[in-house]
């Protein structure tokens, strides 16, 4: 974005084109600051009124702005003069208020959509009047990649002041206000801004001023805009990175760390508070080691990436839930040896075709798996003895088409298929009899006792039903 | 998520309103590099001695809310960094401040020495009513005194600053330098000698929000200009 304050001197405007729309002329202007440019279009009657105020605020000539017109001010000719009149006027007053910019031209000029102090000086007359509305509020704010370029670079600028006086538009109020925010969006966009040539994505900007920040969601903008993280370390709870092409976890959690090499790694780089992530929608190959700077997450969301394999994250002793839906997981091998204390793992929309690696994660109490390649139902096998299980989902997989389907899985489950979600649904009666059923052909088959008979407390169950 | 938080830190938020206050000040602090500028800021806010604190770039910035007179006035701080370079950077943050620490390190000199500096810089970019507090840090380090108490009161008084020792390590006096501070200037206010409109006092009255009428502090009414 522009820095007028630091392109004084590089700053053009020009009008150079004329656009007709339901009878009236509008005048567009060019404006240029150093590299960046955009354009703001006006009618005759809005310079009118600009140029009243800077006559009596700022000491422009009345003469400059060409004459009032009031019949045939609509002929080609006319127009044509009038812009290259304009133009004129617009490059006399830029020049004589080259030193003030003054809040008027600023605005009739757009700056304040464009210019970092500009920009600055509404952020901050907002903040100052609602701030602490906004923070009261436990809902997140949204700043743009724009607002936030904006306040790093202004941070590092020396500022001269400027014709607008009034506290209400100073710079404290938005640091103020970063510094007790709890709760922050940032959403990035590749479009150019308005009329501009400023993309968002393509501005740089640090997290430094967020000092009390809980929650932070990222979207769309790719980790190199971000140069350091500031505090966030200390104080981030839950974090999203949504949809920002990113390939590795370190890529946000080593964002400002030069060298992401593991070893050479200090504690004081651990996100300590840290306990939901979710980096939904990107592109990451590999859970990478850069996951055990979160000593205390529980939460894992990396649905919708291009994982394959899940690599030893056992050291995550407080990780209970893991989504993983929407990757490439075929094999899933020996997970009780990966992760420690799961809960709940989500992996809908993979291509898992076996169960076999679940078959010893004790603590499991639920498993989505809808959506796979398990066509066989003696799959069920692995996990059946899982003593927490109480959910399981297998809809759209190839097994859940085959007859008997739901009461061949819920057999499996032996004396606790009462307590089996299977497909968000309890077993009703009749499946229960069925189970039974099948469960007492497969005791014949296989030669051994059922153990609802071993154990008194289901064989009154049975007699029961 | 705030569902994150439990409901206790949840409560804490609410009740401990950092939204209730009715003037903001305007404070910078200045002084030569390493003198402990940050630490101070950081002891203020954070009640925490920051041991390997890095050298800050540019401008920092720190918030809080303290009670003068049964006034809750919010104390908006920037913290300047000392180096030489940020100089120009810094110099755009005198203007408008309510009120000025500067800061020099009682073990060190130089940092006492180049004070009648920092003086002129403040005097010049600031106005007439700022109040100037000069803090000598690290007071807890006495055994490598550099710079009496005695000289350093005596320049403080011939330059009409307020002075005391301080310890941004253990605590000491830091609170008092802020707060003393804010109370030079919330009487300058009831004095009427400043002019809360004026752009460049450094204080401000809280936005009125709607719905909930600020209750103005009826002395600051007398005195306003308007």
């Amino acid at each position: 974005m522009s820095s007028f304050i630091n392109h004084r001197d590089a700053s053009k405007v020009s009008v150079d084109e004329t656009v007709t729309k339901d009878n009236v002329t509008y005048y567009k202007i060019t404006v240029k600051v150093g590299a960046v440019n955009w354009s703001v279009s006006h009618r005759f009657s809005e310079f009118v009124e600009l140029h009243e105020k800077l006559v009596s605020d700022h000491g422009v000539t009345k003469e400059w702005l060409p004459p009032k017109k009031v019949i045939r001010n609509k002929i080609p000719k006319f127009i044509e003069q009038r812009r290259d009149a304009l133009n004129e006027y617009l490059k006399n007053v830029l020049n004589y208020l080259r030193l003030t910019m003054p809040y008027e031209f600023a605005h009739f000029l757009d700056f304040h959509l464009y210019d970092i102090f500009f920009l600055l000086q509404d952020l901050a007359k907002s903040l100052y009047l609602e701030g602490d509305k906004i923070l009261q509020n436990t809902a997140a704010y949204k700043l743009t990649p724009m607002e936030l370029h904006a306040i790093s670079e202004r941070l590092k600028m020396a500022c001269p002041p400027t014709e607008k006086v009034d506290q209400m538009y100073d710079f404290s109020h938005i640091l103020d206000f970063c510094s007790q925010l709890r709760s922050l969006n940032i959403e990035g966009s590749y479009e150019p801004l308005g009329s501009s040539n400023i993309v968002p994505n393509n501005l740089q900007f640090d997290l430094v001023p967020f000092k009390s920040l809980l929650d932070l969601k990222i979207i769309g903008v790719p980790m190199a805009c971000i140069q350091s993280v500031g505090t966030l370390r200390e104080t981030l709870i839950h974090l999203s990175v949504l949809i920002a092409t990113v390939v590795s976890l370190n890529e946000f959690l080593l964002v400002d760390i030069l060298h992401k090499d593991p070893s050479s790694i200090a504690e004081t780089v651990k996100w300590n508070k840290l306990s939901v992530i979710n980096f939904g929608s990107n592109n990451i190959e590999q859970i990478d080691w850069a996951i055990k700077l979160v000593p205390k997450l529980q939460h894992l969301c990396l649905s919708s990436n291009r994982l394959k394999e899940l690599c030893d994250i056992s050291c995550l002793h407080n990780l209970r839930v893991l989504n993983l839906s929407l990757n490439g997981f075929t094999a899933c091998e020996n997970w009780h040896a990966k992760i420690g204390n799961i809960v709940k793992i989500d992996l809908s929309q993979n291509k898992v075709s076996s169960l076999k690696g679940f078959s010893r994660l004790f603590s499991l109490e639920s498993l989505d798996l809808s959506c796979n390649l398990i066509s066989d139902v003696e799959e069920v096998q692995h996990i059946c003895k899982l003593p927490c299980l109480e959910y399981l989902c297998l809809t759209a997989n190839p097994v859940a088409s085959t007859i008997d389907y739901r009461v061949k899985v819920i057999e499996q489950f032996d004396v606790r298929m009462t307590e089996i979600h299977l497909d968000n649904e309890k077993a009703s009666e009749t499946e229960l009899d069925t189970a039974r059923v099948l469960q007492a052909l497969r005791v014949v088959k296989e030669g051994k006792v059922p153990s609802f008979l071993d154990n008194n407390n289901s064989t009154n169950s049975f007699n029961r039903s | 998520m705030l569902a994150v938080l439990n409901s206790h830190e949840m409560l804490q938020i609410m009740t401990s309103g950092p939204y209730n206050y009715s003037y903001i000040f305007k404070y910078i602090i200045i002084g030569d590099m390493g003198v402990g500028k940050s630490c101070l800021l950081h002891q203020f806010t954070d009640k925490k001695f920051m041991a390997d604190c890095p050298h800050t770039i540019g401008v920092e910035f720190g918030t809080r809310i303290i009670e003068v007179a049964g006034q809750k006035i919010k104390l908006q701080i920037w913290d300047t960094a000392g180096q030489e370079r940020f100089r120009a950077v810094t110099r755009s943050y005198y203007r408008g401040a309510a009120g000025a620490l500067m800061v020099y390190d009682i073990t060190r000199r130089s940092t006492y020495n180049h004070l009648s500096s920092w003086l002129t810089d403040t005097r010049n970019l600031t106005n007439p009513s700022t109040v100037i507090f000069l803090i000598g840090n690290k007071s807890d380090l006495d055994g490598q005194r550099d710079v009496t108490y005695e000289e350093a009161k005596q320049f403080a008084d011939e330059n009409g600053l307020m002075f005391v020792e301080a310890s941004a390590k253990t605590g000491q006096n830091v609170e008092e330098a802020f707060l003393e501070t804010a109370k030079k200037i919330y009487q300058s206010i009831q004095d009427g000698r400043l002019d809360l409109n004026a752009a460049e006092s450094g204080v401000q009255h809280k936005p009125a929000s709607p719905g909930r009428p600020l209750a103005a502090p009826p002395a600051a009414r007398d005195n306003c200009s308007c």
